[in-house]
């Protein structure tokens, strides 16, 4: 934990959030990105530990294809990003999983690539999961060229002239990924290989390095072939129009049931923000100086919120909620005096009567801002072991299991499982590719496939299983002769120690957003516009305003997740 | 031979298993399992290819310990590890009484990872032994004394567990493991089972197609 924590603030279980209030997927699907996010934790440790980047090699021709290498040496490691550019057809740009070529292909080397490593990813990273890279590889990923923006970009910067901001901002980037993947994927290092370093051991640190480099590459990649298809005339980029750009990236279902398979990491990213919320919401007084960070940076979320844009009907009403709860806010607010003790206690209370979950949630990562150094030290708690919350404890009492049922499955035990829309989806993977989808049970031949990702259903059936039983008797015995009922046991021994482990709405049901799966997990990763091409597919915008590379020496590192008040 | 990830290992494992019929818990504990022994560079796949081979038209309920007391058995006459290890590793408290006898096993190197994990939950160590190979492990350790050889066989009648042992001279971890093809193959065919075939309207309706820009 922090160790600038101050005593008079250490916070009690009880004050935190149950995981009855948080666990919601319409709560979950509100989130907002804060100041624990991982993009904000990358950042801010390449600033203070004065990351120097370079970037040895550059062979991309006027079409952009070629390879270039950038460098990131830190402390203790160097890590590169090894760049593929390719020249892909219109028609065969696509972000599902089966694509099978894509605008731009990366690896992310532990180390520094010889001219060998280079010629040997050459053959297998644009393959992607078609290829095999090694333990030297920590991530592999891929992104394709938005369509509305590259070209206009390269073709502005080619004559010499700045490209239009609103057009920038319509879109927010010049190339999306849709994958990016690590822990041990297609050969890649296991997570087990970095997770004592200091600098990788935080969720997802490789991947944010990823794709903070990629964004570096994406950049310099126009204004490369701006300048080399017209050399004379063609311009770089203004610095200031350059932050606008971030790396888009298209989530689908292949991230949905994440947060599902990993109860353990899910727990102690919840807990940590909980911990996070609960502290400040402790905390007797504010400062004049804290208070005026607040009120920036809420007004710094409510331009974010005017200028977020989606199409979806589904993410236009969310913004209705959002924009509504920024005028109660401001205006709640404005009357507020804090004096009295406790004030942000006294805020968030109002705020979960006053306002939608979007509201709410936007605050509760506001209510962070101010205080960096209470909370920022609680990202080192944001991994897991997952292993080690693993085997099944066979000598708990049947007494005990059922009491964790009733607590953490309540909800669950009422619903009846049979009635067609509780039981509508099925989640499976596809031999195509082995893309992750999810099918209508009453409608497709799918349920012999069905992925195990229905706790709420599951749990009900080890209930039913489980009354018979009586009180005294083991675990052990009842899954011997119950074994349909290990995984759900696993899960419910795992919660019982991990109160945010579970997600306590149900998953399978018709009326099952997935998008809300995705919101949660994307806003940890510090996304801060979310915008739903359907109710499985968002795009978001990653590191969008934040400084580059060789900019982070001169440049506040932990400023740009929401647009500065100065800009219109 | 194709070098593989430990987390290549156990996705494959847990497909596989499920694939050929076990529940999903069995085949989590499975992939665990296999990728464990992988780490020691105890060729789990290869392990678990025969394995799956063997009981692929068996009855899995006729194949977990039925009969506790005394040499463990089941109904068939002959043991799944993964049933039994599971069960043992559920069950680890009984070590803390007596020792434990087991019967007739499949691929008795599979019950090693359950050992291991009910080493870990009593804090202590356990001996394993069938013919002349003794395997102690205290739940992050393990140490093979014997033939190694013996490791491998399809099956072996007598295994023994108690409290008792130290570790010493452990085996050294790997981080990845090379995999025969046709072992690969052989569960690769068993995790086909998992995914769904194909379809034009799975593709359209199952993932969403996103609208490009």
């Amino acid at each position: 934990m922090n160790e600038t924590l101050d005593p008079a603030t250490v916070v009690s279980a009880s004050s935190m959030r149950s995981p009855d209030t948080v666990m919601r997927l319409a709560r979950l699907g509100a989130f907002h990105q804060c100041r624990l996010s991982f993009m904000r934790t990358l950042l801010r440790r390449l600033k203070r530990e004065d990351w120097q980047f370079d970037r040895p090699k550059f062979h991309i021709n006027e079409l952009g294809v070629g390879t270039a290498v950038y460098s990131a040496e830190g402390p203790d490691r160097t890590y590169s990003l090894v760049c593929f550019g390719h020249d892909l057809l219109p028609e065969q740009r696509s972000d599902r999983v089966i694509a099978d070529a894509w605008d731009a292909t990366f690896a992310l080397f532990d180390g520094v690539p010889s001219e060998g490593d280079i010629e040997r990813l050459s053959h297998n990273v644009p393959l992607q999961e078609a290829g095999r890279v090694t333990q030297r590889e920590l991530c592999l990923s891929r992104a394709n060229r938005s369509a509305r923006l590259f070209d206009y970009v390269v073709d502005c910067l080619a004559d010499g002239k700045q490209p239009d901001k609103g057009k920038i901002d319509a879109v927010g980037y010049l190339m999306r990924t849709t994958a990016v993947y690590g822990s041990g994927k297609f050969g890649a290092a296991d997570r087990e290989v970095i997770a004592d370093r200091k600098e990788l051991a935080g969720p997802f640190q490789a991947e944010m390095l990823t794709v903070f480099l990629i964004r570096a590459f994406v950049l310099d990649l126009v204004e490369h072939m701006a300048h080399a298809r017209a050399p004379k005339t063609a311009a770089p980029l203004d610095r200031g129009l350059r932050r606008r750009f971030g790396v888009g990236n298209s989530t689908g279902l292949g991230l949905a049931p994440f947060i599902i398979n990993h109860p353990v990491l899910l727990n102690n990213w919840i807990a940590a923000r909980e911990v996070a919320l609960a502290c400040v919401r402790a905390l007797r007084s504010v400062t004049p100086a804290e208070i005026k960070v607040f009120k920036q940076m809420l007004a710094r979320a409510r331009v974010n919120a005017d200028n977020w844009k989606s199409e979806h009907p589904l993410q236009v009403k969310k913004l209705g909620s959002l924009r509504a709860d920024f005028e109660k806010l401001e205006t709640h607010i404005s009357a507020q005096s804090f004096d009295a003790e406790k004030p942000w206690d006294d805020l968030y209370q109002w705020a979960e009567e006053h306002l939608s979950f979007e509201g709410q949630e936007q605050l509760v990562s506001l209510l962070l801002e101010p205080y960096g150094e209470l909370v920022d030290g609680i990202v080192s708690c944001m991994g897991a072991d997952e292993s080690a919350a693993f085997n099944i404890d066979g000598a708990m009492s049947i007494n005990q299991l059922k009491e964790i049922i009733e607590d953490v499955y309540g909800w669950a035990l009422p619903i009846d499982w049979q009635q067609a829309e509780n039981q509508a989806r099925v989640w499976y993977v596809s031999e195509e590719k082995l893309e992750p989808r999810l099918g209508e049970r009453f409608q497709e031949p799918v349920e012999p496939y069905e992925q195990p990702l229905a706790p709420g259903r599951d749990a009900s059936a080890l209930y039913k299983d489980i009354e018979d039983w009586s009180g005294e008797n083991t675990v052990a015995a009842f899954v011997l002769r119950h074994p349909q009922h290990r995984h759900m046991v696993r899960r419910a021994q795992i919660t019982a120690k991990y109160p945010y482990a579970e997600i306590r709405d149900n998953t399978i049901s018709s009326a099952l957003l997935p998008i809300d799966l995705l919101r949660c997990k994307l806003s940890f990763f510090g996304a801060t516009h979310f915008d739903p091409r359907s109710d499985r597919w968002v795009r978001i915008n990653m590191f969008k305003d934040a400084p580059f590379p060789n900019e982070l020496s001169d440049s506040n590192a932990d400023d740009w997740s929401y647009p500065l008040l100065a800009e219109s | 031979m194709t070098i593989f990830s430990l987390n290549e290992v156990e996705v494959m494992a847990k497909r596989a298993t499920r694939g050929a019929g076990y529940e999903w818990g069995i085949a989590e504990e499975a992939g665990k399992a296999i990728r464990w022994l992988c780490s020691f560079d105890l060729n789990g796949c290869e392990a678990l290819a025969q394995l799956l081979k063997s009981v692929e038209h068996s009855s899995f309920l006729d194949m977990r310990p039925t009969k506790m007391d005394g040499v463990w058995t089941s109904n068939s006459g002959v043991m799944c590890p993964l049933l039994a290890g599971s069960t043992l590793s559920d069950f680890a408290f009984k070590l803390k009484e007596n020792p434990v006898s087991m019967g007739k096993t499949l691929q008795p190197k599979i019950l090693i990872p359950f050992v291991a994990a009910g080493a870990y939950q009593l804090q202590s160590v356990v001996t394993l032994s069938w013919g002349n190979l003794i395997i102690v492990t205290n739940g992050d350790d393990v140490c093979v004394s014997g033939d190694h050889e013996g490791l491998s066989p399809l099956h072996i009648d007598n295994i023994t567990l108690s409290l008792s042992g130290h570790t010493s001279q452990n085996l050294p971890l790997s981080s990845r493991i090379e995999v025969p093809k046709d072992t690969w193959d052989t569960l690769n065919m068993f995790a086909h089972q998992v995914y769904a075939p194909a379809t034009e309207e799975s593709r359209l309706l199952g993932a969403g197609e996103p609208i490009e820009n």
